[in-house]
């Protein structure tokens, strides 16, 4: 019987793959939302996650990193260095700093790192000095494409001139960018000396990130220490009430719609075909057998069209985010998750016709 | 001319006819929820712009939007107004912040206005009443149901407590919630005292918008210089702003809902039409030529399918738009015009195509074997 199903299955190839399409094509706009989804958050977090930090520690209340005000109060570097279980501290300054280039404008954050700083600075580079240097500037490599910055060229940053340095890559962020200068550098341009935003904190091996976090805030109530994790998850929670709730819901509604077409479509292939199952049935094949027979031959068609819908993707997303400006991260958990649902409503879109099959006068299918 | 034998083969299947409507409205679904979701995302955006009758914005030199930070001393208010050309002038502060309501971080704009002329305030009230005095608040309606805030109730904003007067409409965008308050507590909570984001101008009529920024140029002291942002432009960089953000990805979902929207038209009709092929062949070896079974089969089928496909569809897509906008607080669905018409001639051509491109089969068909 199976392979009954299967020679049916792929007697008329044209109705076959156009079945496959169809349900490749849904596939395709599903995934597609859902990598755009998790490309954002990625971005979102990308400093977070690459900062080699275990602990941030913030002005008391401030968890977000992004689209916060975190002023340090004096003092709490040394404060927090004494806390027993840190290994290293690094503070940084982060400033909104859009750059004006010509009549152009780029969205732009500034993070200020000390330069001998052993992490927190630029995690990938392209060219030119891999960490920031005096008046030098590490700006990313895209926003240099985007504006046409040169290596060694001037930048204005906060009405002062400052030299592009280096080139960092993957430093980017939901239309913005992330600029790199020493934390001296950044204080001058912005006129806020000794100002420090965020401590970011190495603990000693087999240290107690939560008791460690409690001791921070017991050194000084006026600071929160969170662990890294905790900022990125506070991050995509903001992020999720501004642009991030537009695309959740517009991957939500793809994956509804999306769904309702690999169903519609399998609807009308078995539909097409109804006329064979029927002859099936009136040679004598039992009810069961029938829909085996149906049923093998829609999660054909409903597992070719994943699997290259899927395909499709995964060789796209990569190739988008190279050469567009959107970011696609495909992971395989929605993808796995699309394929159990895209099962699921293929086996609920054959019950209907099968029914009319089961219902049907053997006759009828020699009429 | 339709025949009663073309009329009866067309409605011998009326689940297959239904399955190609069905097809078209899904199709047109995705393409109107993506394209209306996108599109809302900018006109809630520019609604501040676009609502307050402005005719100029005087901001801080190298302020591109008035979404970026802007600090000018407020005592320009009087030169400024002294300008030849200039009938008004009212500050604004305009900040956005990120609140911790109830333990959740919201961005929310604080917006800081002379209540007595009420310019920059709410533009659309749907409960309670504007700001009449300091200490009062009129709270984005979407944000106050969200945190369940209530006309009358007191909330506590950046530490101090504030009296919700009323609820605004059309006032949350993707960059956050917007909360009304008095120029002077707005400044007060700002720590701007003695300064402003913003001077809101409108100018005496007739007069040249050119001559009147030169003529505010030359009023200011010595050594203060100034950006002007037009109504015009602070809408055009409003949405630069949110294109920077957000419009690529936006942009990518509404293409991709669109090129999958109509390619399963197309893949929808043409399966239709290959099922039917027997009993297309069936009716040309009755005597009916290609051209007729064309033009009296399927162009009617298509048209119904379409007309049904398409006004569903629509129908869907707005009642979707208008739910999602009452379920989604940070969300409003905008029909977009062009790509709807632009989606109706998409569908319109594809659908025709898909109909008529198996017809070639017919021509190969020897008519006796469709009674075989």
């Amino acid at each position: 019987m199976l392979r009954l199903a299967l020679r049916q299955a792929t007697f008329e190839r044209t109705r076959f793959w156009l079945g496959v399409a169809g349900i490749a094509a849904a596939m395709a706009l599903i995934v597609t939302m859902q990598a755009m989804f998790a490309g954002i958050e990625y971005q979102l977090t990308r400093y977070m996650a690459n900062s080699g930090a275990d602990l941030v520690v913030t002005q008391q209340g401030v968890g977000n990193f992004y689209l916060s005000s975190s002023v340090l109060p004096n003092g709490a570097y040394d404060k927090v260095t004494q806390v027993e279980g840190v290994a290293e501290v690094v503070p940084i300054l982060l400033m909104p700093a859009p750059i004006k280039y010509g009549s152009d404008t780029g969205n732009n954050w500034v993070i200020g790192v000390p330069e001998a700083a052993a992490f927190g600075g630029p995690w990938s580079s392209e060219e030119g000095i891999r960490f920031p240097k005096g008046d030098q500037l590490i700006v990313d490599e895209a926003m240099a494409k985007k504006f046409g910055l040169k290596m060694g060229g001037p930048i204005k940053l906060a009405a002062q001139e400052f030299t592009i340095g280096g080139f960092s890559i993957r430093t980017s962020r939901l239309g913005s960018f992330i600029t790199f200068g020493t934390i001296d550098a950044v204080r001058n341009a912005f006129h806020v000396p000794g100002r420090v935003s965020h401590l970011l904190v190495r603990l000693k091996p087999g240290s107690a990130a939560t008791a460690i976090k409690e001791s921070i805030e017991r050194a000084d109530p006026n600071l929160s220490a969170w662990t890294t994790s905790e900022v990125m998850a506070n991050d995509r929670k903001l992020s999720a009430d501004m642009g991030g709730a537009v695309l959740q819901s517009m991957t939500v509604i793809a994956l509804v719609i999306g769904l309702l077409s690999v169903g519609l479509t399998i609807w009308a292939a078995v539909t097409e075909r109804l006329r064979d199952y029927a002859v099936t049935k009136a040679i004598g094949a039992p009810p069961g057998a029938v829909f085996r027979m149906v049923l093998v031959q829609s999660l054909l068609i409903g597992l070719t069209g994943w699997v290259l819908g899927t395909a499709l993707m995964v060789v796209l997303a990569p190739l988008a985010t190279r050469f567009s400006p959107v970011v696609m991260v495909v992971e395989p958990g929605p993808l796995l998750q699309d394929l159990a649902f895209c099962m699921a409503i293929t086996v609920a879109a054959v019950l209907p016709p099968w029914l009319r099959v089961t219902r049907a006068d053997p006759m009828s299918a020699f009429q | 001319m339709l025949s009663a034998v073309h009329l009866r083969a067309l409605f011998r299947q009326p689940v297959r006819l239904l399955t190609g409507a069905l097809g078209v409205t899904i199709s047109m679904l995705i393409i109107i929820l993506l394209g209306a979701i996108s599109q809302g995302v900018y006109t809630a955006a520019v609604q501040f712009p676009t609502q307050t009758p402005v005719d100029l914005y005087v901001a801080q030199d190298g302020t591109p939007r008035l979404q970026t930070s802007s600090f000018l001393p407020a005592q320009l208010a009087g030169p400024i107004k002294g300008a030849s050309g200039v009938s008004e002038v009212h500050p604004l502060i305009m900040n956005l912040t990120v609140l911790d309501l109830q333990g959740n971080k919201a961005p929310v704009y604080i917006v800081g206005y002379e209540t007595d002329s009420g310019l920059g305030g709410p533009w659309k009230l749907t409960e309670g009443e504007q700001v009449r005095r300091p200490g009062e608040v009129v709270v984005d309606r979407s944000l106050a149901k969200q945190y369940g805030m209530t006309v009358g109730a007191t909330v506590e904003i950046l530490g101090r407590r504030f009296q919700v007067a009323g609820l605004s409409g059309d006032s949350r965008s993707m960059l956050g919630a917007t909360m009304f308050m008095s120029l002077s507590d707005a400044q007060s909570l700002m720590g701007m005292q003695q300064a402003v984001n913003f001077f809101m101008v409108r100018l005496q009529p007739q007069s040249d918008a050119g001559a009147v920024r030169t003529a505010i140029e030359a009023s200011l002291p010595p050594g203060v210089k100034v950006a002007f942002l037009d109504r015009q432009t602070a809408i055009s960089q409003t949405e630069d702003l949110v294109d920077g953000v957000i419009g690529a990805p936006l942009k990518a979902a509404t293409g991709v809902a669109y090129l999958v929207g109509i390619v399963l038209v197309g893949l929808l009709r043409y399966n239709n039409v290959m099922g039917r092929l027997t009993e297309l062949a069936a009716l040309r070896a009755v005597g009916a030529t290609v051209r007729q079974i064309i033009l009296s089969d399927l162009l009617v089928e298509t048209g119904i399918v379409l007309t049904l496909g398409l006004g569903a569809g629509l129908l869907f897509g707005y009642v979707g738009g208008l739910l999602i906008a009452a379920l989604i607080p940070q969300m409003q669905a905008t029909i977009n015009q062009s790509l709807l018409l632009q989606a109706l001639g998409s569908t319109l051509f594809i659908g025709l195509l898909g109909s008529i491109w198996p017809v070639r089969k017919l021509r190969g068909i020897e008519p006796a074997s469709a009674f075989r």
